[in-house]
């Protein structure tokens, strides 16, 4: 039987990108719950970090409220390189090893220089993004410092509409361009010797090839992200894992980098 | 005032033209670097991801709406 590795390629500079439907991207998904369930320790490491960053974000939050828009948005965006341990979890499990805290941590420790670079440049995203929205919600919205909750009952209770609309618009024009970027770029250049410039082309081409699985794969990964959130963060112990597994199972379902030397 | 202008009306200019440039400048970025890298069809992603994050942000407006309206 064929599996998705036998599917036509598509030829350019950088490495060729497959074409992959929806029952694929699901089975990326399954194959990302495996990999936790097999490998519970360093997995659910990972997911404890980024719950306590963001019961942190919370509580930075009550103090100064206008800072949460931004800074749950932004959480998003640096989420990638954060996942770069569940990446190595995740190729080790296809190795057939056993991955254990030490093989995550190993990787946080190497960082190798174009995911240094990606890592830069998605937090300067995120801080611009945190300070943009920070200013926003800081100078349009009324009585913002008197009350934590104030810049919800605005965007919520129908006077921010405007405001709303565009900045929904302007948050999924960025997030989309992110997304583009970094779907298959980070775990690329972890295991890959491949430039920072061309990971991230092959990362629009794979995006590009693949409009509407990649646009659902964004959608699966905001939303489990808004339940997380809504679970006072607990969900993300669990959603963390799996999704940054699975990312890497979609990276490898996309890419075929067999022409570039492995790292290390 | 402000050449003329209110407070309100120049925050609100800065708002809407702010954001609407903005906007522009990220729609030329990503026709920029579809364009370069030929990504095929990244545009119709971007369509997607935009309506989807809208979706999403909308039912979440209306979630939010709910609990705090009780």
């Amino acid at each position: 039987m064929p599996t998705v590795l036998d599917l036509p390629l598509r030829e350019t500079d950088g490495p060729p990108v497959r074409r992959i439907g929806f029952g694929q991207l699901l089975a990326c998904i399954a194959q990302g719950v495996k990999d936790v369930r097999a490998a519970p320790a360093p997995a659910l490491l990972h997911g404890l970090l980024v719950a306590a960053f963001g019961w942190i974000v919370w509580a930075l939050g009550l103090s100064w409220p206008w800072l949460l828009p931004g800074a749950f948005s932004a959480f998003v965006l640096v989420a990638p390189i954060l996942a770069t341990g569940l990446y190595e979890v995740a190729r080790l499990r296809e190795l057939g090893r056993r991955p254990g805290v030490e093989d995550a941590l190993g990787t946080w420790l190497r960082g190798t220089r174009p995911l240094i670079r990606l890592g830069l440049l998605l937090a300067a995203c995120g801080l611009a993004w945190s300070a943009a929205s920070a200013l926003l919600f800081m100078a349009f919205v009324p009585g913002l410092e008197a009350e934590p909750t104030a810049f919800l009952r605005y965007v919520v209770q129908g006077q921010g509409e405007t405001l709303f609309a565009l900045w929904t618009l302007a948050g999924g024009l960025g997030g989309a361009l992110i997304f583009a970027l970094t779907a298959v770029s980070a775990p690329l250049m972890l295991e890959r010797e491949i430039g920072f410039r061309r990971a991230m082309a092959t990362s629009l081409r794979a995006v590009g090839e693949n409009p509407g699985v990649m646009a659902l794969w964004a959608a699966i990964i905001l939303a489990a992200t808004y339940v997380g959130i809504a679970t006072a963060m607990l969900g993300l112990i669990f959603i963390v894992p799996v999704a940054g597994c699975a990312t890497w199972h979609v990276y490898r379902a996309l890419v075929d980098a067999t022409a570039w030397p492995l790292r290390r | 005032m402000l050449f003329g202008y209110t407070e309100e009306q120049v925050a609100h200019f800065g708002l809407t033209w702010g954001l609407t440039g903005f906007i522009v400048l990220m729609l030329f970025i990503i026709w920029r670097l579809a364009r370069e890298s030929r990504a095929g069809r990244l545009g119709t992603f971007v369509l997607f991801f935009v309506l989807a994050f809208g979706m999403l942000g909308f039912i979440a407006k209306t979630v939010m709406q709910f609990f705090m309206e009780r």
